[in-house]
């Protein structure tokens, strides 16, 4: 079993590659590889409880959904959201210290930056 | 060798010709490549050389869906796919490389 690591690092709302990134994620499972999800710089804003539906956006309910159920560990940097003064963000999603982003970064197999 | 590759942006992307030039090394080095296209790099089956890396050996996958939103026609030799392509790619690889 591989430890593989996807980091989602872009704005929610001028790109695809977020959904994309968590579609991905999803699919990364289908071997039982572990996958672990990390949401830092301007990608922790796609951590937030945000209603990208009131702009017709499509909503990423159903792959954070599908990540939990996965039981995919899905984390925040802590220093990212302080930054951009974030507090609140999904419960699914975990916010972390630099040191556990680093840590679980250098204990992957695979890393994938989207 | 095994070794796994991810592009996920379009042929205007210098990605490409580095993605291009890492396959043929490893090939004449003997090494087995297996590319996984998803989100804009489906644009690059289009792409003459690109598409010719099959005839060097390279297995190229790519996600369907994607190649299906972007209106991607199939190419002969190259595997349109699933996610699951790309989990099995990154499962049976020594090494795996990301392009985005």
């Amino acid at each position: 079993m591989k430890k593989i690591t996807v980091i989602v690092r872009n704005l929610p709302f001028n790109t695809r590659r977020n959904a994309e990134a968590l579609r991905m994620s999803v699919g990364l499972t289908l071997r039982e590889d572990k996958v672990t999800v990390i949401f830092m710089d301007d990608g922790v804003y796609t951590a937030t409880p945000i209603k990208p539906e009131i702009i017709h956006f499509a909503s990423l309910d159903r792959e954070f959904g599908a990540l939990a159920m996965l039981k995919c560990r899905m984390l925040a940097d802590k220093s990212s959201m302080e930054n951009r003064g974030i507090s609140d963000i999904i419960d699914k999603i975990q916010p972390v210290e630099r040191e556990e982003l680093v840590r679980t970064i250098t204990e992957s197999d695979i890393v994938i930056p989207f | 060798m095994k070794l796994g590759i991810l592009l996920t942006t379009s042929p205007e992307n210098e990605n490409t010709n580095t993605v291009i030039e890492i396959s043929k090394a490893a090939r004449d080095e003997g090494h087995e490549v297996s590319i996984f296209l998803m989100y804009d790099g489906v644009y690059n089956v289009n792409k003459k050389e690109f598409a010719e890396l099959v005839d060097k050996g390279v297995d190229i996958a790519i996600c369907a869906l994607n190649a299906e939103q972007r209106k991607v026609a199939k190419v002969d030799g190259i595997l349109f796919g699933s996610q699951y392509d790309h989990a099995c790619i990154a499962s049976d690889v020594d090494r795996f490389i990301s392009f985005g």
